[in-house]
């Protein structure tokens, strides 16, 4: 043997010396390739890894790391749920499920009881055109000429052939001009009388509970707008 | 050319005119502002059912003999409005979109469900202007789905010189719509109220 014998590898060292290094390792805080020489019991003959590996086992480190992320995706999953949810309620006993869904003028929100099979089904107002402006019944006023209110609503897409006529008339294809009118002679005059009483309408029998007629400016406003009840049947039958 | 003139004049009167020339009369199917000042909401749970045939509900009453034809889609804003008059009139408003049961109100906790139908469309055209008027039958059921109240309600608007302006028969006719809906919103309120009193008192 030489003069200087280096020091034995620490796993052949006896069981005894080998745990006491592993525990120095340990407790010097050595890192993988972070062992300072000398060490007190000389440098070893295996590279510096090797004298951390004796002082640490990385399997066991990995395993930890593995259960701590298990549980904390567990958690994060179960708190935070962030995976695709449905965004209705399902009533599995009736087969409905409530719904959002919004005016499709006005945009206000309401909810909605749709069939399971069929959410789409019953919806009024998949096929409606969104969003409108709010008509203004002065428009409905005698006095007001036209254009003087604005209107920005749907309008009649239908042309009239009054020209047609009227180009007729005057290559003399026709004596006089026959042109619809949309008038009536002879009928009730304007007014309430034409719908005086709209409870007249209701069945015999029944008793008009309210009747509103107004005139939203008397001294003002020349159109009427009436509105009116009447009660059919009252009281609650009972099984 | 007379001869030609006249011949294509009578095919086109015997083709049937309303399919060449009248009036489409398509309501802005909005509620006035004037409704929400006329309505408070009341703090009821209420269910709407509107059967389909109120949506397709339309009307070729041209409300005289020599009128123009005319084609009023009724359904198509009485549904809209129906649905804002009721956002407006109660605080918890659910519309049902399937056929209601008894099961499904229970489930949700609902006490009250209306269902509104169309029973009539009245038009008159005079020389003066026009006058429209809707009614409607009105049935307010309640959990067990047993009539609590069941009547008519019914709009007119009757105003002048209505087809001299532009939009103008089409507001009138969302002006007899509104009419209609502000007399059932009133009409079940109070019903509703007083039987919420009854049980309370």
């Amino acid at each position: 043997m030489d003069s200087q014998e280096r020091a034995p590898h620490p796993y052949l060292l006896p069981k005894g010396e080998k745990e006491r290094k592993k525990r120095f390792l340990f407790l010097c805080g050595a890192r993988r390739g972070q062992v300072k020489f000398p060490l007190p019991w000389g440098e070893p003959a295996c590279p510096p890894r090797f004298a951390v590996e004796a002082g640490r086992t990385d399997r066991g480190k990995g395993e930890g790391k593995r259960i701590f992320l298990g549980i904390f995706l567990l958690i994060f999953l179960l708190v935070f749920q962030p995976l695709p949810t449905y965004t209705s309620e399902v009533l599995p006993e009736t087969e409905t499920e409530v719904l959002v869904r919004e005016h499709p003028k006005t945009g206000k929100p309401y909810i909605s009881i749709v069939s399971v099979y069929d959410p789409e089904g019953g919806n009024l107002f998949k096929d409606s055109l969104k969003g409108g402006v709010r008509p203004d019944y002065r428009l409905l006023d005698r006095t007001t000429k036209p254009g003087e209110i604005p209107y920005e609503g749907p309008v009649s897409d239908r042309t009239k052939v009054y020209v047609l006529a009227a180009s007729l008339a005057t290559l003399g294809a026709v004596g006089s001009a026959v042109v619809p009118v949309a008038a009536t002679t002879g009928s009730a005059a304007g007014g309430a009388g034409a719908y005086a009483a709209a409870g007249a309408a209701v069945s015999a029998g029944t008793v008009s509970t309210a009747w509103l007629k107004t005139r939203p400016d008397p001294e003002k406003d020349d159109y009427v707008l009436e509105s009116s009840t009447a009660v059919v049947e009252e009281g609650e039958k009972t099984k | 050319m007379k001869h030609h003139g006249s011949i294509l004049l009578l095919s086109l009167c015997l083709a049937g005119c309303a399919t060449l020339f009248g009036w489409d009369i398509h309501a802005p199917g909005m509620l006035s502002s004037d409704f929400s000042k006329q309505i408070q909401p009341v703090p009821v749970r209420l269910a709407l059912y509107l059967p389909p045939e109120v949506s397709a509900y339309e009307s070729q009453d041209k409300g005289g003999r020599l009128a123009d034809p005319q084609t009023y889609h009724v359904g198509e804003a009485f549904s809209p409005m129906a649905l804002e008059a009721f956002q407006e009139g109660f605080e918890e408003f659910i519309l049902m979109e399937t056929e209601p049961s008894a099961q499904i109100l229970k489930q949700c906790g609902i006490p009250y469900l209306a269902v509104v139908a169309i029973t009539d469309f009245g038009n008159k055209v005079t020389l003066k202007g026009q006058a429209i008027a809707i009614q409607t039958e009105v049935v307010l059921y309640n959990q067990d789905l047993y009539p609590v109240i069941h009547f008519q309600a019914s709009g007119l608007s009757d105003a002048e010189k209505v087809f001299a302006k532009r939009g103008g028969p089409q507001v009138n006719l969302n002006a007899a719509i509104e009419r209609c809906l502000l007399a059932i919103v009133q009409q079940l309120q109070d019903s509703v109220l007083q039987r919420e009193e009854k049980e309370n008192g």
